[in-house]
């Protein structure tokens, strides 16, 4: 019974890191579908993050190694120009994009943590940046301001959203906590530099 | 279908924005009066260039100058630069002096630079433009913002936002 489970949950996990790598799905939204996919009952138990994205960095790894290193290296461009243009509120990226599973569906987010939690949509404000407000829910369950907007990337030549999480100055304290695979769940522009003057592989199994 | 999530989200963005913005707009753009001594300050200020040339306002003085303070990542700024340019390039002749002032990090107005050349000089302002733009009579620094200097140094007009054509034809009569 217990082998038959471990191996519909891997094929779940396979399937839904198909869609994440492919369609750029959400990893809750593509385990949902890959249940649908597999015709399976909808209360089948879904495969964990961890599983999921060791499914995702095989999937890559199989299929699309190169041109994915390609998408995550204009991606985390794109990552950083926005960090230097946003360094006044201590911009974090975080997602695919940090962790290295980026391909060119994915969007980049990244945390701000500002002393004055309206100063960075005044910033884009003032700089007549067109965005979309929203709230998300943050690491602690708690409602944050989302700021999304859309830039260009000319090296994969289509625009590519970029999602600002609004934080207070005090939350950067439990920001970098290792999560439960003992990765960084995010970095700042300087991290950001550091992972991608490492070698490939390196930036694949990415430092605790 | 990503492509399609993108277009959907940011044709309400206009709306949104606008709907958010726009009260806080009508006063947040309307020029303050120019901050005693900014002038004086102005004219006596240097800029280092996008060849690390120095940029000193001081030889500037006596024409008629057009200052536009903008920004990589404004998109009317962005917008605007080519028909500043274009004015630039009519008005010269005529004694005009056209300084773009770019509050941003230098290596990002470098790269711009290359992809879009500009004839007339650009100036390394960084973020101490953004107070610069707030004592010329820009209260909260938003871009893109231009000032009109007279051939006596002086404010002749200013605008903060986009300009358009009838701007520059406006200003082109002021001297």
């Amino acid at each position: 019974m217990d082998a038959y489970r471990d191996s519909i949950n891997n094929e779940m996990a396979t399937v839904a890191a198909r869609l994440v790598v492919e369609e750029g799905l959400e990893y809750a939204a593509a385990k949902r579908r890959a249940v649908k996919q597999l015709g399976l009952n909808a209360r089948t138990a879904l495969p964990d993050n961890p599983t999921l994205d060791a499914a995702v960095r095989e999937y890559i790894a199989v299929f699309c190694p190169e041109t994915q290193a390609a998408d995550l290296q204009a991606l985390r461009d794109v990552a950083l120009l926005w960090m230097g243009r946003l360094a006044a509120f201590r911009p974090h990226l975080g997602g695919a994009v940090w962790h290295g599973t980026a391909t060119r569906h994915s969007d980049i987010y990244m945390q701000l943590f500002c002393d004055d939690p309206k100063s960075a949509e005044l910033a884009l404000l003032d700089h007549r940046v067109e965005y979309h407000p929203g709230t998300v829910n943050g690491w602690r369950g708690e409602p944050v301001q989302a700021l999304t907007l859309r830039t260009r990337c000319d090296a994969l030549g289509q625009w590519v959203l970029v999602h600002l999480m609004v934080h207070d100055l005090d939350d950067l304290r439990g920001a970098l906590k290792p999560d439960a695979q003992g990765r960084k769940p995010r970095g700042d522009a300087q991290a950001l530099r550091m992972l991608m003057t490492q070698t490939p592989t390196e930036t694949q199994e990415h430092l605790p | 279908m990503t492509l399609d999530r993108r277009t959907v989200l940011m044709t309400g963005v206009a709306a949104a924005a606008g709907a958010a913005g726009v009260g806080v707009a009508w006063w947040r753009y309307q020029p303050n009066p120019v901050a005693t001594d900014a002038e004086a300050a102005f004219w006596v200020s240097q800029f280092e260039g996008p060849q690390g040339e120095v940029v000193d306002l001081a030889s500037w003085r006596g024409k008629p100058l057009l200052v536009n303070f903008w920004a990589t990542w404004c998109p009317p700024c962005v917008e605007e630069l080519p028909m500043l340019n274009a004015f630039y390039r009519t008005h010269a002749p005529k004694g005009w002096q056209v300084l773009g002032l770019a509050v941003d990090q230098p290596s990002a107005v470098r790269n711009f630079l290359q992809k879009l050349p500009l004839d007339f000089p650009v100036g390394m302002a960084g973020l101490a433009g953004t107070q610069l733009s707030r004592d010329l009579g820009n209260p909260t620094g938003g871009l893109p913002y231009t000032v009109v200097m007279g051939v006596a140094g002086t404010v002749l007009h200013r605008k903060i936002g986009k300009v358009s054509e009838a701007d520059l034809a406006q200003w082109a009569q002021l001297v």
